[in-house]
């Protein structure tokens, strides 16, 4: 057995500065198998936590490595420290419901399982949210509905979006006119770059780059500020009060963004049209010929049609929205993952609508 | 903590006018606070008691006058004095406990510990747990701050703040909401950071029962007066405190008397 000749012999302030004064001089490479020591505290006059933690520590560790340690006329103060910390470890081993080692990751399959078991019921959740807020539409019209938060709610998610949803229509139809026009040039077609875009943007793209620019404003600006309702317990004091939070806050967002919506969208099409009419006219066309193209190929019905998915597609972006700042978590971290997953849930609940109203226009011959 | 020079006070407040942006709420602000005392910070809700914990942690500077801790002066200019220096010398613990989220309880704890001791990580976690085992939470060691009660959560910010041994030790309302039996767990384990490890405690709180069984003194605040109304022990501003309203807070009285009564 590895007798250590001389005992470690603790300062007389064994505080922060003396523990790393003795690790420097290699206290802990005493622990080692068959070693024996000799911790002597008889200077030790002054001991804080991290005196302490160090000498339960070394001991703690020469005794798993197999070796013997004593510790040698230790202060009331410093025993008090270890003892304490011996007894609470004690109890805390015989309590069947402490939390004494970090919980284990859960594996692969149990965490695909599990997180297809959470989404299968969100899912439903998700469905009774609706229902809720389906059924409490027609308050709208009541005298509970809160006309002032559902303009507040549409001056934010609306009004103040229309900069943004504009230059971003004005560039998309700037650019898509571009890069039309140069392979409609090579044969000579570059004259129905006006009727392409009018087509693209009054149908579809106006309206999409509207949509996934509210998901991405809007839905994730409904999570935050519900979700930190929720923390703040503000949810819970509207429910204890027995207001319904779908009512009272659900309601005028949803109400706000499914007016909204639809109005943008003519602001980004006539921004992009304004924009595809920009490249017409440095090839040379007149104001008049971009018009005649787009009287000939886009209808008015193209227009109502877009402008029914604009509904439904604010309707759902700012439910989304609301949804997810509702069942938000308690913490911090948890508005954060409301706020993404609202964003995300609405950019794929969009490209799901699109593909219905695609199918459904498409059967109705529209 | 030991080496440092305890006839130096814990925190000196000379002349400090304390409020928000301009808007003064108490103009001359006078005390000191020496080591290893327990004080506690009382006066009326709105008085600038916060206001007034936030100027000496540095996170709001005053309007004006100095503030010293350990001698250090707060106040001063980052190039004048380590503002690290001066952050080390205490402890806070804020009245929500201000646990991070995402980390568990002992997390919370090594935290401070694996940032600025410089202690390897075993020694870390050993100390941590035994701040957790002295605020009674070893069992709830990597429990999520949402997963424990409100008074869990004061003890977990308690040994979070304690974590490095710091000098002097700040605690924001840290028995409120908590029941008298963690209350005076709370109170014994303030006394024997103070007694036995040498801290400074200051404390803000209205707990009388806490006041009158760990405060060595108290310190009243008054926005009438514009600063400290008076100050003494327990019993001294319990019974013979010349101003009525003190005498009414110990008293637990109701009482709408003018500031002073008489002196």
């Amino acid at each position: 057995m590895d007798c250590q000749p001389n005992p470690l012999i603790l300062p007389p302030c064994l505080d922060q500065s003396a523990v790393l004064e003795l690790l420097q001089e290699g206290a802990f490479s005493w622990v080692k198998p068959g070693v024996q020591v000799v911790i002597d505290a008889t200077a030790v006059r002054h001991c804080d936590g991290a005196g302490a933690a160090f000498v339960w520590t070394l001991r703690d560790q020469i005794g798993v490595a197999g070796g013997r340690c004593e510790l040698i006329h230790a202060s009331p103060e410093l025993m008090r420290y270890l003892d304490a910390y011996d007894s609470a470890r004690e109890a805390a081993a015989k309590d069947p419901e402490a939390n004494l080692k970090a919980p284990v990751p859960e594996d692969l399959i149990t965490a695909v399982g599990r997180s297809v078991c959470e989404r299968i019921a969100g899912f439903g959740d998700a469905l009774t949210f609706l229902g809720e807020v389906m059924l409490s539409l027609p308050l709208i019209f009541s005298r509970h509905f809160r006309r002032a938060d559902a303009l507040l709610a549409f001056v934010r998610c609306g009004v103040q979006a229309v900069p943004v949803v504009s230059l971003i229509g004005f560039l998309l139809g700037l650019i898509l006119a571009f890069q039309s026009a140069i392979p409609l040039q090579m044969f000579g077609a570059e004259g129905f770059v006006g009727g392409l875009i009018g087509i693209a943007l009054v149908r579809e793209l106006g309206l999409i780059i509207t949509a996934i620019l509210m998901a991405g404003r809007t839905a994730s600006s409904f999570a935050a500020e519900l979700g930190t309702m929720k923390v703040n317990e503000e949810i819970d004091a509207l429910e204890t009060m027995g207001l319904k939070p779908v009512r009272f806050l659900v309601l005028p967002r949803v109400v706000a963004g499914t007016l909204a919506l639809p109005i943008l969208s003519l602001f980004a099409t006539a921004s992009g049209l304004i924009g595809g009419w920009f490249v017409m006219h440095i090839l040379g066309f007149s104001v008049s010929y971009f018009v005649d193209q787009l009287q000939s190929f886009v209808s008015f019905g193209d227009l109502i049609g877009s402008e029914c998915k604009a509904i439904v597609f604010g309707f759902t972006v700012a439910t989304v929205g609301c949804r997810f700042g509702l069942t938000a978590g308690r913490d911090a971290g948890a508005v954060g993952t409301a706020t993404t997953s609202a964003v995300v849930t609405g950019i794929v609940l969009l490209a799901v609508l699109e593909g219905l109203f695609s199918v459904i226009f498409y059967a109705m011959g529209w | 903590m030991a080496e440092l020079d305890r006839t130096i006070p814990a925190i000196e407040c000379r002349h400090v006018a304390s409020g928000y942006n301009g808007n003064v709420l108490m103009n001359d602000i006078n005390f000191t606070i020496d080591r290893g005392e327990i004080v506690f910070l009382l006066g009326g809700s709105g008085c600038g008691k916060s206001t007034l914990l936030k100027h000496i942690i540095g996170q709001v500077p005053p309007i004006s006058g100095s503030i010293r801790i350990l001698g250090r002066e707060v106040t001063a200019d980052a190039s004048e004095t380590d503002p690290l220096q001066i952050l080390r010398s205490f402890g806070m613990m804020y009245q929500s406990g201000a646990l991070f989220g995402n980390l568990s309880v002992l997390e919370n704890v090594l935290l401070p510990l694996q940032e600025f001791s410089g202690l390897p990580p075993e020694v870390c976690e050993t100390a941590a747990r035994m701040r957790l085992a002295q605020v009674g939470l070893l069992t709830r060691a990597h429990a999520m701050p949402a997963e424990l009660s409100g008074g869990q959560r004061k003890r977990t910010a308690i040994a979070r703040a304690m974590a490095l041994d710091p000098p002097v030790l700040f605690l924001d309302e840290p028995s409120a909401g908590l029941d008298p039996i963690t209350s005076a767990s709370l109170d014994e384990l303030i006394r024997h950071l103070s007694r036995k490890l040498g801290m400074t405690v200051v404390i803000i709180s209205h707990e009388l029962a806490s006041i009158e069984a760990i405060a060595d003194r108290a310190i009243y605040l008054d926005r009438r007066v514009g600063g400290v109304l008076d100050q003494g022990s327990p019993h001294y501003l319990k019974h013979q405190s010349p101003y009525a309203e003190i005498r009414a807070f110990f008293n637990r009285q109701a009482e709408c008397s003018p500031v002073k009564e008489s002196l």
